[in-house]
């Protein structure tokens, strides 16, 4: 009798491209409906590049900064006439949490070969870092984990450099102009909320508002540094307080 | 200078990303200095969203910046309660266009 013989090794690669396919595609599943609610505040950073004099400068902070907040502050801080190296260094203080980020994403791509690692330090933001840890919760082959977060990357890469992009070419005008007006600190303040349930998060935010306002008269470069230190030390002095 | 500042904060921000990748386990951030990181960052965040309303609201009067305080305290809400972005732009632009009305229509009926 002819037993038929099953060349496992044919069988495994399809198998493994399967898994990654799909592993690719439930991580750009994970990420999509974060990137719908994104879009505003893509929309509105394209909008905030095009004032600037030079427009396409400071839409190239898309891809290279990839940080809507930190890009939003730069170009805010240039426009309105900060020194540059104020709005720089207040743009880098606000990416430094990526530090924090990306060494916890550490034990996902400390195998992975240098160009890999480089590769992925380049996409690693607050809705990436998620994705990323929220699939760790359920564990499996790290291969398949970095695919899941290759999948979420794209997504977001692709959507956000769409959306600012589509903001550079908006023209509003009217009531839309007053809607735009208000979008800009509205998602400021989702960004902002969930800082509120840190311990110190409430001082934080609270003193950095209140010098804000009390520096108001004073170039907007310097005013955001002093709101941002007050926040740093009011900050963590009342969350050291709180955790002992 | 805009290219500077772009350029500047863009490496930056991969230094920040690349440093723990690249430099593997020797790599740690005190969980203090995380602290004090996010603390800064967000104060930045926070001093931008002041200094926006007190833009919204200079040269166009008191009211426009209580209509604006007003959208964004329920933005706040909305994204305390889990909101998505998108829902917080939604809420917030509809309180504040509904007042910009209120306020519009109670400007006419008092002009004589």
């Amino acid at each position: 009798m002819h037993t038929p013989t099953v060349n496992t090794s044919s069988l495994s690669r399809p198998t493994a491209g399967t898994a990654a396919r799909r592993e690719m595609a439930s991580g750009a599943r994970a990420m999509a409906p974060m990137m719908v609610s994104y879009l505003p505040f893509g929309l509105l950073l394209g909008t905030a590049a095009a004032r600037c004099t030079d427009p396409w400068a400071a839409w190239s902070g898309t891809g290279l900064i990839y940080g809507g907040s930190s890009h939003l502050t730069l170009i805010e801080m240039l426009r309105t006439g900060s020194g540059l190296w104020a709005a720089v260094g207040a743009a880098l203080l606000i990416n430094a949490r990526l530090l924090v980020y990306s060494s916890s994403l550490m034990p996902l791509w400390r195998s992975a070969r240098l160009p890999i690692r480089l590769l992925a330090a380049t996409v690693i933001i607050d809705p990436t870092w998620l994705v990323a840890s929220r699939r760790a919760e359920h564990g499996g082959p790290t291969a398949l984990q970095r695919v899941h977060f290759a999948g979420a990357a794209t997504v977001l890469t692709v959507g956000w450099i769409a959306a600012v992009t589509a903001g550079m070419f908006l023209r509003p005008s009217g009531a839309a102009t007053a809607v735009l007006g208000i979008a800009l600190p509205l998602c400021l303040a989702a960004i902002l909320v969930p800082h509120l349930r840190m311990p110190g998060g409430i001082v934080a935010i609270l003193v950095a508002a209140a010098v804000a306002l009390g520096t108001t008269t004073m170039p907007s470069g310097s005013s955001t540094m002093l709101a941002m230190a007050s926040a740093a030390i009011c900050g963590a002095l009342t969350s050291g307080r709180s955790s002992r | 200078m805009i290219w500077i500042g772009v350029l500047a904060v863009g490496l930056g921000s991969f230094a920040f990303r690349a440093a723990p990748l690249l430099l593997g386990a020797g790599f740690e951030v005190p969980e203090r200095t995380q602290a004090i990181l996010r603390h800064a960052g967000m104060g930045g965040i926070a001093a931008l969203l002041v200094s926006n309303i007190v833009g919204i609201g200079s040269g166009n009067g008191f009211c426009t910046t209580a209509s604006a305080v007003a959208a964004v305290a329920v933005g706040a809400v909305v994204a305390w309660r889990g909101g998505s972005m998108t829902l917080v732009v939604l809420t917030g632009g509809a309180v504040y266009v509904g007042l910009d009305l209120i306020v519009a229509a109670l400007a006419c009926s008092a002009t004589p």
